[in-house]
């Protein structure tokens, strides 16, 4: 914002060079400009350091969108309520957005099977063909490379040889459980270890029985403001999570080709 | 609506109705004639398996309310899982509408915003909010919501990054050059308390209602005065006035000690 004033001739003001450069039509600007070029780009050097204000004051004060979507189902109290009224009432963008949510979740509701009945009540007997829902919904489909695991418990022997296989004097000393997690031709094992400060760690392992290679974890706690946990798999599929909260949480394993899900993981002290 | 009579243990001739079971209301319509606690007993596989069966009364909304019950209520992470399985075309058709919405996303990965909608919807769906659910139509709608809060929350943080770095719009290689400068954001341009002390010293600058306007939309939501003029088309003669005003109040920022403190100590 620390601009220099320009030092501009009799009958030119510099918010005309502003107007000009947002693209309003002032054809005497557009020759002043011509014929002043140093002083254009002081100009814009000027419009660089005074954006500077704009930079730190973005949306500086909207709410969340999880409070915006907490304010569409009425769920914060008077005060809030209040508040997020009154910001919506000053702030463009939070508008645009509560409208977004206001108009979309007030459509009704299909489930994959009734659209695609409906689609196919729509589709046209002798129609050439031409993308239709049905065909948006297979096109999502294909392009669906999330797998959800389940779990399989108790652990049972047969599993039990493909559970964590990591170095022995990475153990986790303690108590601790292992629960292996079945998605698609994957298997996830997680070895699950109370630490004394009341976190928890894990020692993981993907064990794809197909060549399909993961390379990134990311562990999402599901009921609290936490942040999210990242960690890179080794060469040999496993991770190293630390100083994870108790609590559920949601594991996704990232590769080329495909993402693994656990939707929720129980870290509470069993 | 019609509220029938059930015996000890059964629920007699429901077509479209609210049931009681156990203390409990399974507020919508059914037409099944099975024993009161039936749901109880079945698998979550069994659950899922009846849930899928779509019938037009709807008598497969209580198998996939009870799967999202026991998710929820109980923390079955089967049924978590059998959820998903569930509904995740559904929460991918409901995530590339939001996408197609909005040109300004497009380069986000979809299979992160579907996970990050699920947890957002695992976050946010207590077990009090499931008791104050009446059909299963406003459990997919609370997690319709989560799906669009999700991508507006991935549109965020593109424009965020786009004023951070004067990114022109659409400009995606651009955008690309900057992503690794964007993992490491300026702190204090991020840093909310400076940011409202900022806002205070701008406020104190404004000496009319027209400044102010223009204040707020110009520096907090970054329109044009074009944009403010649309916004406010009886509080301005014309756009040359917008332009007009926000130079006094850019000269008067100027000058202000308050505002050479803070941009001495930003640096």
């Amino acid at each position: 914002m620390m601009s220099e004033p320009l030092n501009l001739p009799n009958g030119i003001e510099e918010w005309e060079l502003e107007a000009f450069a947002d693209g309003e039509a002032l054809p005497y600007i557009e020759r002043f400009i011509v014929q002043n070029p140093a002083l254009w780009e002081q100009f814009m050097r000027n419009q660089r350091s005074e954006r500077k204000l704009t930079q730190s004051l973005y949306r500086y004060d909207c709410p969340t969108l999880e409070t915006i979507q907490s304010y569409y189902w009425n769920e914060l109290d008077t005060g809030a309520t209040h508040t997020i009224a009154e910001h919506l009432a000053l702030c463009p963008h939070c508008a645009k957005e509560f409208q977004m949510v206001q108009r979309l979740v007030a459509l009704p509701v299909a489930e994959p099977t009734s659209v695609a009945k409906q689609a196919a009540k729509r589709q046209p007997i002798s129609a050439v063909p031409m993308p239709s829902l049905r065909g948006v919904l297979q096109e999502v489909t294909e392009q669906l490379q999330i797998v959800i695991a389940t779990l399989l418990t108790p652990l049972t022997p047969a599993y039990a040889t493909v559970t964590l296989r990591s170095d022995a004097t990475q153990q986790p000393q303690g108590q601790s459980y292992t629960v292996l997690y079945e998605a698609g031709t994957t298997d996830v094992s997680l070895q699950v270890q109370q630490t004394v400060d009341n976190t928890v760690q894990i020692f993981g392992q993907i064990l794809p029985t197909e060549p399909i290679s993961f390379n990134h974890i990311r562990m999402i706690a599901l009921r609290s403001t936490e942040q999210g946990y990242e960690s890179n798999l080794d060469e040999t599929g496993q991770f190293h999570l630390t100083e994870l909260a108790t609590g559920e949480h949601q594991l996704i394993i990232s590769g080329t080709q495909q993402k693994i899900v656990i939707p929720s993981i129980d870290l509470n002290p069993r | 609506m019609q509220v029938c009579k059930i015996g000890r243990n059964h629920v007699k001739f429901v077509t479209s109705s609210v049931i009681f079971s156990r203390n409990r209301l399974l507020p919508f319509a059914m037409s099944i004639q099975e024993p009161v606690g039936f749901l109880e007993t079945l698998t979550p596989d069994d659950l899922q398996k009846r849930c899928q069966q779509v019938r037009p009364d709807n008598s497969h909304e209580p198998f996939c309310f009870e799967l999202f019950r026991r998710a929820i209520v109980q923390r079955d992470e089967h049924c978590w899982s059998l959820i998903y399985q569930h509904y995740i075309k559904l929460v991918y058709r409901w995530t590339n509408d939001c996408l197609k919405e909005d040109s300004q996303i497009e380069y986000v990965n979809a299979d992160d915003l579907v996970l990050d909608a699920f947890a957002s919807f695992w976050k946010a769906f207590t077990a009090e909010k499931l008791q104050q659910a009446h059909s299963v139509g406003y459990v997919l709608s609370y997690l319709h919501s989560c799906v669009i809060t999700t991508v507006l929350m991935a549109r965020r943080k593109h424009e965020q990054k786009q004023i951070i770095h004067h990114i022109p719009i659409d400009d995606p290689v651009m955008e690309s050059a900057s992503a690794d400068r964007t993992e490491q954001p300026d702190d204090s341009t991020f840093d909310a308390m400076a940011a409202d002390s900022i806002w205070k010293s701008v406020d104190q600058c404004c000496q009319e209602n027209q400044e102010r306007v223009i204040a707020r939309l110009s520096f907090v939501s970054d329109l044009e005065p074009r944009e403010i003029l649309a916004l406010h088309p009886t509080l301005f003669t014309d756009v040359m006035e917008i332009y007009r005003i926000r130079r006094n109040l850019k000269n008067r920022l100027r000058r202000d000690k308050e505002m050479q403190t803070h941009w001495e100590e930003a640096g």
